[in-house]
């Protein structure tokens, strides 16, 4: 009677030792072949006593099983191995793809403000940046030979026009061109005279925005101007409505913000005054609404950690990369 | 502008600490920029916007601390019974024409005058407020000045000549020497103090030295005027001379202020020295008094600002700005506007702002608009910007900004033409006049810039405007336009072969561009007079419209900008391919039937353009041919000098059968032959 036990440590153990695919075919054929040492016990089982057939041939049935698995598995563990690693690919080497280029961080503010007042029902349109006195002045209820102009000092050409000192000229544009109700947003470049420096720049980026119906009050520019600031530089982010003065807003107001560090002045915003209105040819009792500007470039500045305005300016890759 | 809180609380009484004040000023709208002990007083320093020329002085600040704060709001003593001159010591004229100029010019002589030292107090405020004490007559100017907010000027009296004054227009060629020792010329704009030979003063902005008060002085003439702020403005302005007199009447000083002022400095003046005898020596003209009154209806702050607040609660904050109540009604009022904020509140708007500035606009509720439903509209130049910035990216572009404006040398240089150019009358500096007509310089600039900077590849684009004049009456042409600059290492990463940049690069970049859109150009190559290096420039043509062009630059262009590496450069106008872009378009069906593709394989001379091979290619092939590509364009040792090999892939395809070999070959072996004869084309060895 063999022990079949015994027979399945052997394999096991023979099993463990191969390393090359030929010897654990021949190992194969020594076990599991048609004339293998499994094959020859089965014919054993003819010669046993008819109480012990049964037992025995369950016990080689499991051995048989057991040795076919345990064959398969080495078989397979073989394979894996055997596909020997080709020491010549370096999988750490670099992807490749194309590389693509990025927007600058002027535009990337721009769209992210405006997509947030797109998602308010804010419609984006483009404006003009040479402009008559008109329009950057008189309809914006800014007299000549005002102190109110000194904040928009202003840049001129040989024909007598202006570069925009302000994004708000597209207001009156819009609305000498279309009827109430209207919700606009404006980004631009405007123009002013100051001596470049870490803060100034002789052009910049503004987005004026604009809302007027026949109900929109004060307390809705908070609500809105709120809603932005949250969603643009989180909601932790405090607001802080401080009144100043504009010529062509009553009540006017400045808005700071502050999410830790100090209140920081970010825009200006308030009711479009009456005598804009009339400029523009609307009832001036009949319509109210609230304007904004905010500075991209400052938001930008903030968002991003930029201590100094003229990086926008100078496209160094090394800067652009970054955003 | 400098403010001590201690003088301020000489008129208003406060207890709350300097910080609080200084917060309830900044949500008043007087924004406090900073606020600085200095001793026992605290300095603030204070933006006032110019719609609150009250708020100029130290009374004007403390009404509103009582207005937004509260606290006992008291004026100081003033002399009010200056008699009347006499004698004929001195006469006073206003030209008729010049009134509109000064409306109202008084003078008070103060004769014997004999002063110490400025009193200590005096000294340490005007010092506080950034003010240098000078000798006492002028001290006491300032101080007023600074108190009341009315300018004053003392003369030497025994300096002017003629027993005559003048506040008159000055003459062409009259020049003053002024107290900052400056020579100023003088224009008939300008409004003047004359005695009767010359200018005295620049009327509301800076006497004269000649007139000074000096140690010497005994008889003092002291001015108190109101003049015109726009006139005081323009001279202000135009000389580049700005004082505290002149900030302050270009504002508008508040008429009630003019008599007070001279009365409050006579007061002192007796106070603080000794003073023989004062006279009042003339008030010529008439002050500019406007009182109006303002209907107010409260339901105006339900409207505008969206909030209810009682009406005795408003009226209490009218009262505390000075307004009197005329007229009550259940739902208004009507008040009376003061001198000092006559020009700032005139309509029942202004009054809800200072309601609700004072009701606190952090006490506002915040809502958010019932929105009325508006068609969504598209602007399509902003639509078309954000597909070209996206595919530029795409592209391997980065974006710029760049100024738009731009230094002209550099393209006068190259000759370009100046007739559509539009300059500025008074730049910043002198290498930002010009509104650019191109964005040439702008992209060479950071091409070259990033080359110093040690960048070996550079892709760049920018979307923006370019200027071009039409006619000196209408406003600019402004063309919004695409700009790519590509120069340095083409390739991109270790599996490609290291290659630079070429011309090739860019005109895939620009043809890309095109398909995406769904444009159909034509290129045309330009000949001369280009800013590209001879046969290696292309226009770009939109159905027949020029709309921009591409390149490499030329050595000249190259050599202008100081830039050794060659640069590829294109400008395209967007405003010119809008109307052609993404248009909408039906399918074409997919092929019925298979395709046969050959290569074919010619060497041709050098002169050959491949767009004729191809042209001929599908001339002899006609309907079958559904597509011709280039796939290899090659120079090199088994070709002969001058010539160049090039391979195309045509693909043949019938759109009512599966085309048969012999057919194929037939037509291919025709188009060989049709090579060999149009283009002198011939078959590898």
């Amino acid at each position: 009677m063999t022990d079949l036990s015994s027979l399945q440590k052997e394999i096991q153990e023979k099993l463990t030792q191969v390393h090359d695919p030929k010897v654990l075919e021949e190992l194969r054929v020594e076990y599991l072949g048609r004339k293998g040492k499994i094959a020859d016990l089965f014919k054993n089982i003819a010669t046993l006593p008819n109480e012990e057939k049964r037992q025995f041939g369950q016990a080689l049935n499991q051995l048989k099983e057991f040795a076919e698995q345990a064959f398969s598995e080495k078989t397979a563990s073989l394979e894996n191995q055997g596909a020997k690693t080709d020491q010549s690919f370096d999988p750490t080497l670099p992807g490749v793809s194309t590389k693509l280029g990025k927007l600058h961080p002027i535009t990337r503010t721009i769209r992210e403000i405006s997509d947030i007042f797109v998602r308010l029902g804010f419609e984006v349109v483009d404006g003009r940046e040479i402009e008559t006195e008109f329009y950057n002045f008189t309809a914006l209820n800014i007299p000549l030979d005002h102190p109110s102009r000194d904040a928009f000092d202003t840049f001129y050409t040989e024909q007598g026009h202006l570069l925009r000192s302000q994004t708000s000229t597209v207001q009156i544009r819009m609305m000498q061109s279309r009827k109430p109700p209207l919700r606009i947003i404006a980004p631009g470049r405007v123009y002013r005279p100051d001596t470049m420096d870490a803060s100034h720049s002789f052009m910049f980026h503004q987005i004026e925005g604009l809302m007027v119906d026949d109900r929109t009050t004060f307390s809705d520019l908070k609500g809105v101007l709120h809603v932005f600031l949250r969603t643009l530089f989180g909601d932790d982010v405090k607001m802080r409505f401080r009144p100043h003065f504009f010529p062509f807003t009553e009540p006017s107001v400045e808005v700071d913000v502050n999410w830790g560090k100090g209140w920081l002045e970010l825009l200006g915003a308030g009711q479009v005054d009456p005598a804009v209105f009339k400029e523009v040819g609307y009832h001036p009792n009949k319509v109210q609404g609230f304007a904004f500007g905010l500075g991209v470039e400052r938001i930008a500045m903030l968002k991003y950690g930029i201590k100094d305005i003229r990086l926008f300016y100078e496209n160094d890759l090394r800067f652009l990369k970054q955003f | 502008m400098k403010l001590s809180l201690n003088w301020l609380k000489d008129y208003v009484s406060v207890k709350d600490s300097p910080e609080t004040i200084a917060r309830g000023l900044t949500m008043a709208g007087l924004e406090v920029k900073s606020s600085k002990p200095a001793g026992p007083d605290t300095v603030f320093e204070i933006e006032i916007t110019t719609n609150r020329p009250d708020w100029l002085s130290h009374i004007g600040v403390a009404r509103e601390i009582h207005a937004a704060m509260g606290g006992k709001f008291s004026l100081p003593p003033a002399e009010n019974k200056i008699p009347r001159t006499k004698n004929d010591t001195l006469t006073v004229t206003i030209p008729e024409p010049d009134r509109k100029m000064c409306p109202y010019y008084s003078a008070c002589l103060l004769e014997d005058v004999e002063w110490q030292d400025t009193p200590a107090f005096i000294k340490e405020r005007l010092e506080a407020c950034g003010i240098r004490s000078i000798n006492f007559p002028v001290d006491i100017t300032n101080f007023v000045l600074l108190e009341i907010g009315q300018p004053l000027h003392a003369f030497d009296f025994d300096k002017l000549s003629g027993g005559q004054i003048y506040a008159r227009r000055a003459h062409s060629g009259e020049k003053l020497v002024a107290i900052d020792g400056k020579t100023y010329d003088l224009e008939p704009a300008d409004l003047i103090i004359a005695d009767n030979e010359k200018p005295v003063a620049i009327g509301g902005v800076m006497g004269g030295q000649e007139s000074e008060v000096n140690d010497r002085t005994r008889n003092i003439l002291l001015e108190s005027a109101f003049f015109e702020p726009s006139v005081v403005r323009k001279t202000s302005r135009r000389l580049k001379l700005v004082s505290e007199s002149s900030y302050r009447f270009e504002r508008r000083v508040d008429p009630r202020t003019v008599d007070w002022g001279r009365e409050r400095a006579v007061y002192l003046f007796r106070k603080y020295a000794k003073v023989g005898r004062v006279s009042l020596v003339c008030s010529v003209g008439k002050l500019p008094i406007n009182e109006p009154s303002v209907k107010f209806e409260y339901n105006l702050l339900k409207k505008a600002v969206g909030i209810d607040i009682p009406p005795n609660k408003v009226n209490g904050y009218f009262s505390r700005l000075g307004l009197k109540v005329l007229k009550k009604t259940k739902t208004g009022v009507t008040v009376k506007i003061p001198s000092f904020r006559s020009s700032d509140l005139t309509r029942p708007v202004d009054l809800v702002e200072e309601v609700a500035r004072l009701y606190g606009y952090d006490r506002i509720p915040e809502t958010l608009p019932k929105m009325f439903p508006m068609k969504p509209v598209v602007n399509p130049m902003l639509a078309l910007e954000k597909r070209v910035r996206t595919l530029s990216n795409a592209l391997g572009l980065f974006e710029t900004v760049t100024f738009s404006l731009v230094d002209p040398v550099p393209y006068e240089r190259l000759g370009l033409n100046k007739s559509q150019w539009v300059q500025l009358i008074n730049p910043q500096n002198k290498e930002w006049t010009l509104m650019r007509p191109t964005f040439l310089s702008s992209m060479i600039q950071v091409v070259e810039k990033n080359l110093n900077a040690g960048e070996t590849s550079i892709r760049i684009f920018e979307i923006g405007n370019r200027y071009l004049l039409q006619n000196p009456v209408e406003l600019p042409h402004e063309e919004r336009m695409l700009a790519m600059a590509m120069s340095g290492e083409a390739s991109e990463h270790w599996l490609e072969p290291k290659r630079k940049i070429s011309f090739y690069d860019l005109k895939g970049a620009v043809e890309e561009i095109l398909k995406q859109l769904a444009i159909r150009a034509v290129f045309k190559p330009i000949d001369r007079d280009s800013i590209f290096e001879s046969g290696m420039g292309m226009n770009v043509e939109i159905e027949g419209q020029m709309t921009g062009y591409f390149g490499l630059l030329s050595k000249k262009v190259q050599a202008l900008f100081g830039i050794e590496q060659p640069v590829l450069y294109a400008e395209l106008s967007l405003e010119k391919m809008v109307p052609f872009s993404d248009r909408l378009r039906a399918m074409e069906e997919l092929p019925k039937f298979p395709a046969s593709p050959r290569d074919l394989t010619m060497i041709v001379s050098d002169s050959v353009r491949s767009e004729e091979m191809i042209e001929h290619i599908q001339k002899q092939g006609g309907i079958l041919i559904k597509k011709v590509e280039v796939f290899d364009c090659f120079k090199g040792k088994k070709i002969p000098e001058g010539k160049k090999s090039l391979s195309y892939r045509i693909i043949y395809q019938a759109e009512d059968r599966t085309l048969q070999n012999e057919e194929v070959n037939q037509l291919h072996f025709a188009i060989v032959e049709f090579l060999r004869k149009t283009c002198g084309a011939e078959l590898p060895i």
